[in-house]
Parts: C-alpha cells; structure tokens; sequence
C-alpha cells in the first residue's frame, strides 16, 4: 500500500492509535471528523481500548485480504464470546464501519441459526421473556401450522 | 383486614373486591365497590373467593388508585404513597400478582402537573408482569400538551379499554421494561440476515424483537420457504407471511410446498402486485392450468406482473402452455438467450436465487426436444468455447450430471450412490477428504446422505 497520511486517533482511555488515513476512513464518523479537524481526531470512544483495536484490525486486514480468504478470516474473527462480540458491535455503531458492522451481523445471525429453539436464543443472548401468557398463546396459534 | 393470600392462584385473570377504605395520607375517605369489567368472566367467578375485606393499607393504597373521578392520581396512586412497611409485605407476597390483569371499571381523569410529562410507574418489583385495563381512562391534556402516555415500568402493560370491551380489544399504551435482559441492538441488525424460518423464531423470543420483526417490512421483501417449513406451511399462513411486507413483496419461493394450492397463491398475488419473481419448484398442490390463470389475472389487474418464474421439473407443460408464459412473462427469446445465466444441476435442486434474472427456467432441451429444466455444464473443458458449452446443455435425462457439482461425465469418471444419485470421482474425493483410497471408492458402494 502506498503510505499515507497518518491519522493519530485517541480513545477514552486516552491511549493513541497511529492509523493509517485510508483504513481510518473507513469509518464514517472518522471521516467527516476528518474533515473538520486537520490531522488529529479526537475519537470519544465510550468503549474499551480493545475493542477499537480489534475494530482498526478488522479494517485493516479487509483492505489487505483479498476476497476468497476474506471470508475465513471473517469467520476466525469474529468467533468471540457474547461480551466482545456485543463491544465490537457498539464500536462498530459508533464509528460506523459498514464492513465491521455488516461482519457482526452476519456472526450474530450465524449463532441465532444455530439456536435449537426459543429458549436457547434467550439463553445465548440474556433476554428475558416478557410476554405476558396470553400473548405467547396468541403468537403460539398464529405460528400453530409451524408446530414449533 | 385479611387477604386470604393462600387461596389465590396465579390462574386468575381478574378478580372482584370490595372493601372499605381508609387513604393513609389523604384527607378523604372513600368506599368503593370495584366489580370486573366483563360480565361474562363475572359470572365464572366465585363470589367473593378469599373472603375479603381489604381494610389494609395496602389495600387502601390500591383503592387509591382504584378510586375514581376527581382524585389526583399523583398523591393517590399506590405506588407513590406506600408506606414502607406495606411495601415489604407486597414484595413478600409479589409472586401472587403474577399474570394478574387489574381491571378497572371506573373513570379515572388524569390530570398530569405541567412539569411532569408522563406517569412513570414504580420499580419496584411488585407489578412486574401485571396487566392494567383500565376502562374509561380520560386524559386531561389541556394542562400539558407534551403529555405522551404512560410507562409503567414493571414488564406488564398498561391497557386503555374503551367502553368495557374485554381485554383482548384494548389497546395497549405503553410498556416498558427498564430492566436487564433487553435485546441488543446487534440483534436488530442481524435480522436482515435470517431466514424466514429464524425469523419466526427470534419473534418469540421478547416483545421488542416480536415488533420488530412484524413491523420491518424489509425483511419480508423476499420470502423464501424450504426445509422444514415448506411441507408445513398452509394457504393460511402463506398469506399472513406475505402481508407482512404490506404490499412490497418483491420475490417469492415456494421450494416444495405442497399444501399451498391455486387458490391460496392467488390470494397472495391479489395483495402483493408488486411482485416480480416467482418460484414454485416441487409445489405439487398447484396446477400448470392454476399458474398461468394466477399469472393472466394478475397481470389484468394492472400490475407489471411476474417477469421471472421458476416451475421446476414436476410439471409437465405443453408447447402451448409454454408459449402463453412467455407471453405473460414478456420473455423475448433473443435477450434470454444472449443474457441469461448458467443454470447448474447443484444438489439436485433449484437453489433460490432472488437475483436470478432468468425469465422462465424451463426450456426446450436440445436433446429430446421436450420441455424440461436444461443445465449448463460447470467443468472447465465444456467452457473452453461457446460451442462446447452449447454441446454440453440438455436435461438430466439427456446428460447425466455429478449430483453435488453438476459436471458431465464425458471427461471423469463417477460412482453411483446409494440414492442412485451420481457422484463425479472429484467430489466424492472432496466428501470424504484424501484419506479415503481410491480403490475403496471404486468398489464399495457407501450412503451419502444430503441435507
């Protein structure tokens, strides 16, 4: 890649990333700083240090991998517990990186297929079952052809 | 007083009461005698079941609430004017509100200060769960224009029910719950990459996902049923599924669906016209006769019509059959054949692709001359040249094809499974990884099952 211009882009913990300008524009937030700003963007990240990290890395491999291996590394990428998963998610919000938040997506989707049933997404993801009874019976019998 | 707390059981959905009251830090008393809405659910209740006389002050805090017309709901409601150690009780016994709808046949008016903009319930977790119908709520707007409703923080919902209909007619106003165990927002994005099959599920999951799911008319823009779902689905159902898109259905398939019948596939189309693509391989409930009817009232009704159609190969269709879809489509034979795509014989089965710009996938194989679904060939040496690749397009029956990769076999040898499907010798070396000798493929015959 031809060098260019290095953004430095400081998170909440006050720790600076030098990144490359044309991977840190992959953000959109990032981007329109950018334009504001000279060199330097303040980046208010409300989370953890590791979690822009890994979101830049994931920037900066899309860019370098082509195509077919893209989507293995994707995979490994993204196989984390719930916890970074759900951080890489809000970095990805926040800076808006399409690519990032398109990945995030896809892996959450994968593990919502993988769930045998209702209880086990609840499980996987830490949601509680507000239904009332009478609304469950009332989504039962709408899905009854479904015998699920 | 005393709550027979014993006799109660979760079951009851409503319950009627009567006690004297005495309001704790008000000035008024009040006597009031609250009866359930519907008379009919009146009539299956015992009368009086716990034998109460609610004299507590909890229960005169509930009939606070309970109270109607002029009381301020603020200083009056229940929540706000515990004493401590009444709260205590109810927490003990909080488990007894579950499931319970606490209807009100009264008319409460509301008359929210200026400052405060909406009725926020308590948090505790005493009315977690509980529904409130209340009938005949007025709401005094005039004081506050910004007022926006109630949130009753407790996981139940709050219910305005008009003119004493049952509960099952309110409307709800507002619920919320502020508690953990919300869904994350990832899980709102990821629903654009499920299947209508996982969607149905991850619906039933909380009430936040359930909305979303129902209200996001994107996500049911192209419907694709297979697998389990497909022998299951009824015309009932189809048609619910597909007016979830309210009206911007763009592309359907139907892989096998064999309950759904003319009729119902009608009914989907009359409230869909902007459907485009439309795929019904292996739905032996409809007719080719169906099918070009559905397609011909469709069209006169105004919309575009189907411009993409795939039937599969359980059909049999006529030359004329053929000619009329054609017609309907707006098929020109010389753009599809210039343009279209390869079609492969992969997994012994149409795979739905929504961005497929094949017209019709049926065609006259240059083989035998019938009509029936013509492949293409994937291997490298029928692609050398548009003359082998035209050598090589014909049905199945003309030219047998590797059931996994859907290459001819004039180049490669194959192995007969025990489905009588054909492997070519490359994929069944790729199924069963490099360990496998070649000799032992040769000579045995192994089950292959397919998903």
């Amino acid at each position: 890649m031809l060098s260019s211009k290095n953004s430095a882009l400081e998170s909440k913990d006050n720790e600076i990333f030098e990144v490359e300008e044309s991977i840190a524009i992959q953000s959109e937030l990032i981007k329109t700083m950018a334009t504001m700003v000279n060199s330097k963007a303040y980046v208010n990240e409300r989370n953890q240090m590791g979690c822009w990290k890994q979101a830049n890395y994931h920037v900066e491999q899309n860019n370098k991998i082509v195509d077919e291996e893209l989507s293995d590394w994707e995979s490994k990428f993204f196989e984390v517990d719930m916890d970074d998963l759900h951080e890489l998610f809000m970095a990805a919000n926040y800076l808006e990186i399409e690519s990032l938040l398109n990945g995030v997506a896809k892996r959450v989707a994968d593990i919502i297929k993988a769930c045998m049933n209702v209880e086990v997404i609840r499980q996987t993801f830490g949601i509680n079952n507000d239904f009332a009874a009478q609304q469950e019976e009332e989504i039962r019998k709408l899905n009854s052809w479904n015998h699920i | 007083m005393a709550l027979n707390w014993d006799d109660f059981e979760n079951s009851w959905s409503s319950w009627s009461c009567s006690w004297d009251t005495e309001i704790s830090s008000g000035n008024t008393e009040s006597k009031g005698f609250y009866e359930a809405v519907n008379d009919d659910i009146i009539d299956r209740l015992p009368e009086d079941p716990f034998g109460m006389e609610i004299r507590s002050t909890f229960a005169a805090a509930i009939t606070g609430w309970f109270q109607d017309f002029e009381n301020d709901l603020w200083s009056d409601f229940c929540m706000f004017g515990m004493e401590d150690y009444a709260e205590k009780q109810i927490v003990d016994q909080q488990q007894m509100f579950k499931g319970l709808n606490w209807v009100c046949n009264g008319t409460m008016s509301l008359k929210p200060d200026e400052s405060i903009s909406s009725f926020y319930g308590d948090q505790s977790s005493f009315f977690k769960g509980v529904n409130w119908v209340c009938n005949n709520f007025e709401i005094n707007e005039t004081s506050n224009p910004d007022f926006n409703g109630f949130e009753i923080d407790n996981g139940g919902s709050f219910v305005i029910n008009d003119e004493g209909k049952g509960l099952k007619d309110s409307k709800e106003v507002i619920c919320n719950d502020n508690g953990g165990g919300e869904p994350s927002d990832a899980l709102f994005f990821a629903l654009g990459y499920l299947g209508v099959k996982d969607l149905l599920a991850v619906e039933r999951v909380c009430r936040s996902l359930r909305d979303a799911v129902r209200s996001d008319t994107l996500l049911w823009r192209n419907i694709h049923i297979e697998h389990s779902l497909s022998r299951r689905i009824t015309n009932d159902a189809l048609l619910k599924l597909t007016n979830r898109a309210k009206g911007s259905l763009e592309c359907l398939s139907l892989v096998g669906c064999v309950k759904i019948t003319d009729h119902g596939l009608k009914c989907v189309l009359e409230s869909n016209p902007k459907l485009t693509k439309l795929s019904v391989p292996e739905c032996t409930g409809l007719s080719v006769e169906g099918i070009l009817f559905n397609l011909k009232a469709f069209k006169s009704i105004g919309s575009p019509g189907i411009k993409h159609l795939k039937i599969g190969g359980c059909f049999s269709v006529t030359e004329e059959q053929f000619k009329e879809f054609k017609f309907l489509l707006g098929a020109d034979n010389s753009i599809q054949l210039r343009e279209q795509k390869p079609q492969f014989f992969r997994q012994g089965q149409l795979h739905f692709t929504c961005d497929d710009d094949r017209v019709i996938d049926i065609e006259i194989c240059p083989r035998c001359d019938k009509l029936k679904l013509v492949y293409d060939c994937p291997s490298e040496s029928c692609r050398t040249t548009h003359h082998a690749a035209q050598l090589c397009r014909a049905c199945f029956l003309c030219i047998a094809r590797c059931f996994r990769c859907g290459c001819c076999f004039k180049h490669c040898d194959y192995e007969e499974t025990f489905t009588l499907d054909l492997l070519c010798f490359n994929c069944l070396k790729h199924i069963f990884g490099s360990e496998e000798n070649s000799d032992v493929i040769g000579t045995s015959y192994e089950l292959y099952f397919y998903g």
